[in-house]
């Protein structure tokens, strides 16, 4: 299949972020595009305006220069941004921030904690999902009696709940040892194949980034170049 | 998981802090709440003393100050009884009597007295004229553990009490009523006088034109005397007690500044303690108003919970207040719209306490406060 043919999930055109405060360019005029069911890593050093991207794509920040379009929808026309994020994207932290004190079912659900009440079905989604993360166990567990692994996999389901088309994942193994880092890059991958999730993953850990099918590096802003580490 | 569970689940995990707030609420609202219901509890005691008794006019000795004090002829009681327009006439003395060791009211009534249809007698019965016999308001009666058969020493001489009544004048729960005759033998300074006499119209004369009539009536006859519409007696004689209570309003809204203060205090240090937990809400999906919300019920939430027990215990303290007061003559009132007041107080607080904080979290930047650059 020809893929011109195919909508990008993620597309941007010539876009830049200014920061005013620090008056830094943290892009400088990117396009890139991410197709559906693509797993792309952006590495690039600390300060290259790799979490920008992300924060653009999901309409936390609004560029200074350029668009973003989601599956061909402008960001800036899009009116109720956390909405556009509940429905289509789910986030995923290095510091995984859970609410330590709340149990892991809990903590998956908080997506939708600001509804007067959950209905069932969305709790036992949110097993379903611990249960395929091999979490099921420790439902009941506070998050803070975990593992950081487990809770980076906690993070993930989280960030699945909504069943989105789009996983941002924000440097997923930077708080994790070489063995948790597998198993969670492990999962992320289970993820992209199995449910077709689109991921975009910042990482600096090359090894990480070697998981991706396709590598966007960048440096100052710029993209500087674009790998795909299946076919090295 | 809901948006209350959540609510209480994140607010009980800084439990220390949770505490430490509430009891700051509990302490401005209780202290709102003695120094409101100390000062509207004896207002309402004052303008009580003729309510629900269908007293249209009170008259009383000219230019006395005090009406305590005020001595009237009591002849004039069956004077005023032949107007056209009156239906009852009545005269009353009043005074302290020391019980123990406060001082109680002590009333003397005709033991024909319209007022004795105004009070219920729970037990026993009126006391008769010329007897040494009394009646004790309940308040009164459970305090001193004075029932019907038991005696009570007044001014000197031992009284029966012949029956216990339940009034709904403050000053009246914890006070004895003797006839009037008796009382006006007992001390030297009131034969053949009573303190006031009040008028109670017929209905159809039951309007502001005949009640000034009456009273220039009575005046022009009786230059000795002052009469006076019983609302306008009332209002008169509690002015310096409303001057009271809005210097005590005054003290109370100063308070509720400084419980918004310290609330919006901790909420603001806690909402930038959690910064990031609020910026990633919005990261998966929260809307800027839901924040908003859970900040505003937050306050809400620690308010009631501080309100509730500074309200239980500011009624405790005033009932306790009055109860070793010396002059037994007060009674803590809590009526609804006091309470009204009271819960309109505390969400009032917790909205001014909570708005600075929620306005500060939900205009963070969440990229701000994720991002690891």
């Amino acid at each position: 299949m020809n893929d011109d043919l195919i909508q990008p999930i993620v597309r941007t055109e010539g876009l830049s972020v200014i920061y005013s405060e620090t008056r830094t360019r943290a892009l400088n005029r990117v396009s890139l595009s991410v197709s559906p069911g693509e797993f792309v890593a952006i590495v690039g050093p600390s300060g290259s305006g790799k979490s920008t991207l992300l924060h653009v794509v999901a309409a936390l920040i609004a560029p200074s220069q350029g668009d973003v379009f989601f599956n061909g929808t402008r960001l800036s026309d899009i009116r109720n941004k956390s909405l556009f994020r509940r429905h289509n994207i789910g986030f995923v932290f290095q510091d995984f921030y859970l609410y330590p004190r709340f149990t892991v079912i809990e903590n998956v659900l908080l997506p939708l904690a600001h509804r007067i009440m959950v209905p069932a079905e969305w709790t036992a989604k949110a097993g379903r999902l611990l249960d395929y993360l091999s979490m099921s166990g420790k439902m009941a567990q506070r998050a803070n009696t975990l593992s950081a692994g487990e809770r980076q996999r906690v993070c993930i389901a989280r960030a699945l709940l909504a069943e989105p088309s789009l996983i941002l994942a924000d440097e997923p193994t930077g708080s994790l040892d070489t063995k948790n880092s597998g198993a969670i890059l492990d999962i992320l991958e289970r993820v992209h194949s199995e449910k077709g999730v689109t991921i975009i993953m910042v990482t600096h850990d090359a090894e990480a980034a070697a998981r991706a099918k396709r590598i966007i590096e960048i440096v100052d802003g710029k993209v500087t170049g674009v790998t795909y580490p299946a076919s090295r | 998981m809901n948006f209350f569970r959540f609510l209480i689940k994140d607010i009980s995990a800084r439990i220390i802090r949770t505490c430490v707030t509430v009891a700051g609420i509990a302490v401005g609202v209780s202290v709102c709440v003695i120094i409101l219901g100390l000062s509207e509890s004896i207002r309402r005691s004052f303008q009580n003393a003729h309510a629900g008794r269908d007293i249209d006019i009170i008259v009383f000795e000219k230019d006395e100050f005090s009406f305590l004090s005020s001595r009237v002829d009591a002849s004039l009681v069956q004077e005023l009884q032949t107007y056209p327009e009156v239906a009852a006439t009545t005269g009353i003395l009043m005074d302290f009597q020391k019980f123990e060791e406060t001082y109680v009211p002590l009333y003397g009534w005709s033991t024909d007295s319209p007022l004795f249809d105004k009070i219920v007698i729970r037990e026993g019965r009126r006391p008769v004229t010329g007897k040494n016999e009394a009646i004790v308001g309940d308040v009164f009666a459970a305090n001193s553990r004075k029932g019907v058969g038991t005696f009570v020493p007044i001014r000197g001489e031992r009284f029966e009490v012949v029956g216990t009544f339940k009034s709904e004048v403050p000053f009246e729960k914890s006070a004895l009523i003797i006839p009037l005759d008796v009382f006006q033998r007992l001390d030297d300074d009131k034969q053949d006088v009573v303190m006031t006499i009040n008028i109670m119209l017929k209905d159809r004369f039951r309007n502001a034109g005949v009640v000034r009539t009456i009273v220039e009536r009575i005046e022009a006859s009786h230059p000795e005397v002052s009469a006076q519409d019983a609302d306008l007696f009332i209002t008169e004689k509690t002015k310096q007690i409303i001057l009271g209570e809005k210097l005590s309003v005054m003290i109370a809204a100063i308070t509720v500044v400084a419980v918004i203060l310290g609330l919006s205090n901790a909420l603001i240090t806690t909402a930038f303690e959690r910064k990031k937990l609020m910026g990633v809400l919005i990261a998966i999906g929260w809307q800027k108003m839901d924040v908003f919300k859970a900040f505003l019920l937050e306050s809400l939430l620690l308010s009631l919970a501080g309100g509730a027990i500074g309200t239980m215990s500011g009624f405790y303290a005033t009932g306790h207040i009055f109860a070793t007061m010396d002059v037994s003559v007060f009674m803590p009132d809590w009526n609804r719209l006091f309470v009204v007041k009271i819960v309109g107080i505390v969400v009032a607080t917790a909205l001014a306490a909570g708005i600075v904080p929620a306005w500060i979290i939900v205009n963070l930047n969440p990229v701000a406060v994720i991002k690891y650059e």
